[in-house]
């Protein structure tokens, strides 16, 4: 029991592929409470972020099997929450998402942006809400153009243009 | 719990059970007799799968022939073959099990049967098919769904049978456990199984109870009976480790006394009447 | 990568959705691979809804799925549980319904061949299969768990009957649409319909006192004995015709008559 909780993910997903239910416990320990976080920034509703939550725990339980080993688990287990997150919004009326604001960026997080990302996160900051939401999601969450629209309530073509435009606004920014 | 007076079966020509009395109460109870003793004939009895011909039964102070459908809703049951069906997971034959113990509501159902599971350690491969678990696991999934409804009564039918030794240590640590607060009665032709887990022990032979007691009095039953030689001598002879010769019987004078063991005291039990060695 | 790693303060901050987008967006970056900052993020989700949504997922995970014939079940009314019993006999899973289709299968086709006793192939394997099904159904090799059932509070009989009479419903659910499609829509292609009763109920009424599987087995060759010995001279459908079909209710009746009466034989 104790024992589960020394494996790596990758380990502990190969136990759950095995039918391991003990695996799939601690796997849940580890990353439902990033999951719940990260999808509510995506979704206010709770309920939906539960639902969400609990489907995806159901999906890797199920689909163990097909995670090539490439990667973090945690990659996997997002792209499949975010997907659930999607299945969820399609089934009720769209819920406001939290508004992508234009904030100040103080002096320290200039530093954090730009250790992770570097001029481009520098740049991505100073892209209206629209722009940064739309590259967010295409590119930070991994989803295609359709979902991604379906995510911010937008038409696949606007998502489209947008994230044009923010390409090719970064590249202005960059060079 | 269990009251058994003069109890008699017959099949044909042979009287499995002629004329059994016993008692057992809360803690571990040992059934110990050799094969053919009537032991799987005596637990199923007490699992009202069977009745008697003739004789009296009362198990948790009601008469099985009149008040079966509540014997069994307190009743845990272990036969030794369970017969799982091939293909079912762990989890879903101790839910079968668990609808045939009448809980009909899906989730409260769920509960227990995770519950059971958790007991018995398990948990880990509850969603992986029975044939593909090891003999002890299989057999502890068969404890789990005797576990199920927390039953006041639980009869488990030769438990410990082709287990190896480190199986059978860790099973009877869960026996051990379940024990507590419940009547369990195990049967085992195995004195080593008793005198780990038994609180109390009923010898069984030849249909009838040929001791009843703690495994501590079987094994005082050899006391001063039970003694070494270089050669055979005594009813009850076999060859040790060294070289020596164990004995059981009346000792000659001067021999080199042993130390009796549980097993002592049940050979001299099944020993020959005939030849004087009884107890 | 460097060594950056979130603290405490950025994470309640980023739980608590006070980061600005690019911020958080490198925050979630940075969570995929970093398992020592995602334990930061533990304690900032009450443990109750964690507990609440995992009990979800463990129930939909444990939820035994169940087969076809099983939803078939619940989907006329029958409820979870009970349907989950019924289901478990081996003569209502899937190999032994295809293995019963395809035997009346061959039997039409062969029937469209001769005339006579093509037909009477079929009429006299059809009841059959629902005799076996119910022999199957029960005993050791078609239980789960057969002995431990005997010590349960739930009817074994009640069990019994309901198993025998979804293996008779499927069984003869086949052999009709087998038989109306092949044989053409005369009463002969449910002819067979009677003698299906009347043999099943046979084989449960003699269950009470010997093993199902033998029952079944005298039962099955007893009818193919007499079938084929009235029939034997001259190929004929007598044996199906309307005074047959009332005697065969007749056994019927008694058989579940019998079976009423020794009902407590199989608690």
């Amino acid at each position: 029991m104790s024992e589960h909780e020394t494996w790596t993910d990758a380990r502990l997903l190969d136990a759950v592929a095995d039918g391991d239910r003990r695996a799939l416990e601690v796997l849940y320990g580890r990353h439902a409470p990033w999951l719940v976080i990260r999808l509510t920034r995506r979704c206010a509703d709770p309920a939906l972020v539960d639902e969400a939550v609990q489907d995806t725990f159901v999906a890797v339980w199920r689909t163990a099997r097909t995670w090539k080993g490439k990667g973090e688990v945690a990659a996997w287990i997002w792209g499949i929450g975010i997907r659930r997150l999607l299945d969820q919004l399609r089934r009720r009326p769209a819920v406001p998402l939290p508004a992508y604001e234009q904030v100040m960026v103080s002096a320290e997080e200039q530093v954090l942006l730009g250790i992770e990302y570097g001029e481009l996160g520098q740049a991505m900051s100073r892209l209206s809400p629209e722009l940064r939401a739309v590259v967010q999601a295409t590119v930070l969450d991994g989803l295609t153009t359709r979902e991604a629209g379906r995510l911010l309530g937008i038409p696949a073509g606007t998502v489209k243009t947008r994230m044009m435009r923010a390409k090719a606004l970064l590249r202005e920014e960059l060079v | 719990m269990i009251e058994a007076v003069g109890l008699v079966k017959t099949y044909g020509r042979d009287r499995v059970l002629d004329g059994l009395t016993f008692t057992a109460g809360r803690g571990v109870t040992g059934l110990l007799g050799p094969n053919g003793a009537g032991k799987t004939t005596l637990i199923r009895m007490l699992a009202t799968v069977l009745a008697p011909d003739e004789g009296e039964l009362r198990l948790l102070g009601r008469d099985p022939a009149g008040d079966r459908l509540e014997i069994r809703r307190r009743l845990g049951y272990l036969p030794q073959e369970p017969g799982y069906q091939r293909g079912l997971t762990v989890f879903e034959f101790v839910d079968y099990v668990a609808i045939l113990k009448e809980m009909v509501q899906r989730r409260a159902r769920h509960d227990e049967v995770r519950r059971v599971i958790e007991e018995v350690g398990l948990t880990s491969v509850s969603g992986k098919r029975i044939r593909t678990l090891s003999g002890g696991m299989r057999r502890r999934v068969g404890i789990a769904q005797a576990l199920l409804g927390d039953p006041e009564l639980i009869l488990l039918d030769e438990p410990t049978v082709g287990l190896d030794p480190e199986q059978r240590l860790r099973f009877r640590e869960l026996i051990s456990h379940i024990g507590q607060g419940r009547a369990v009665v195990l049967s085992t032709h195995q004195t080593e199984d008793v005198s780990a887990l038994c609180n109390r022990v009923v010898v069984l032979k030849a249909g009838r109870c040929a001791f009843e007691g703690t495994p501590e009095e079987v094994r005082a039953l050899a006391e001063g009976r039970v003694w070494f030689s270089a050669e055979k001598s005594g009813v009850l002879s076999w060859r040790t480790g060294d070289g020596l010769f164990r004995n059981i019987g009346s000792a000659p004078e001067g021999a080199r006394p042993a130390e009796p063991t549980v097993e002592d005291g049940y050979l001299l039990l099944l020993g020959d009447r005939t030849a004087g060695v009884t107890a | 990568m460097s060594t950056w790693h979130m603290d405490d303060g950025l994470a309640v901050r980023y739980a608590d959705g006070e980061l600005n987008p690019t911020l958080a967006a490198s925050v979630e970056a940075h969570l995929l691979a970093c398992d020592r900052c995602r334990s930061l993020l533990t304690p900032r989700v009450p443990d109750a809804r964690l507990d609440r949504v995992w009990a979800e997922v463990a129930d939909a995970v444990d939820t035994p799925v169940p087969g076809p014939f099983e939803r078939l079940l619940r989907a006329i009314g029958v409820h979870d549980h009970t349907a989950r019993l019924m289901a478990a006999a081996y003569s209502l899973r899937l190999p032994w319904i295809t293995a019963s289709a395809a035997a009346l299968l061959f039997a039409a086709l062969a029937s469209g061949e001769t005339t006579r006793w093509g037909l009477l192939v079929y009429l006299t394997l059809a009841p059959i299969l629902p005799v076996a099904g119910v022999a199957v159904a029960f005993g050791r090799d078609g239980d789960p768990a057969h002995e431990i059932g005997l010590a349960a509070p739930y009817s074994m009989f009640r069990l019994m009957l309901m198993r025998s009479a979804a293996v008779l419903t499927s069984s003869s659910a086949l052999a009709l649409v087998v038989g109306l499609g092949l044989l053409g829509g005369s009463w002969i292609a449910a002819a067979w319909l009677l003698p299906s009763l009347a043999l099943t109920s046979l084989t449960l009424a003699l269950s009470s006192r010997f093993d199902p599987r033998h029952c079944g087995a005298v039962v099955a060759m007893t009818w193919l004995f007499v079938v084929v010995s009235v029939n034997f001279r001259e190929p004929s459908l007598a044996m199906f015709g309307g005074v047959g079909q009332v005697g065969y209710l007749a056994v019927a009746f008694a058989s579940f008559a019998l079976l009423f009466f020794r009902r407590r034989e199989f608690s």
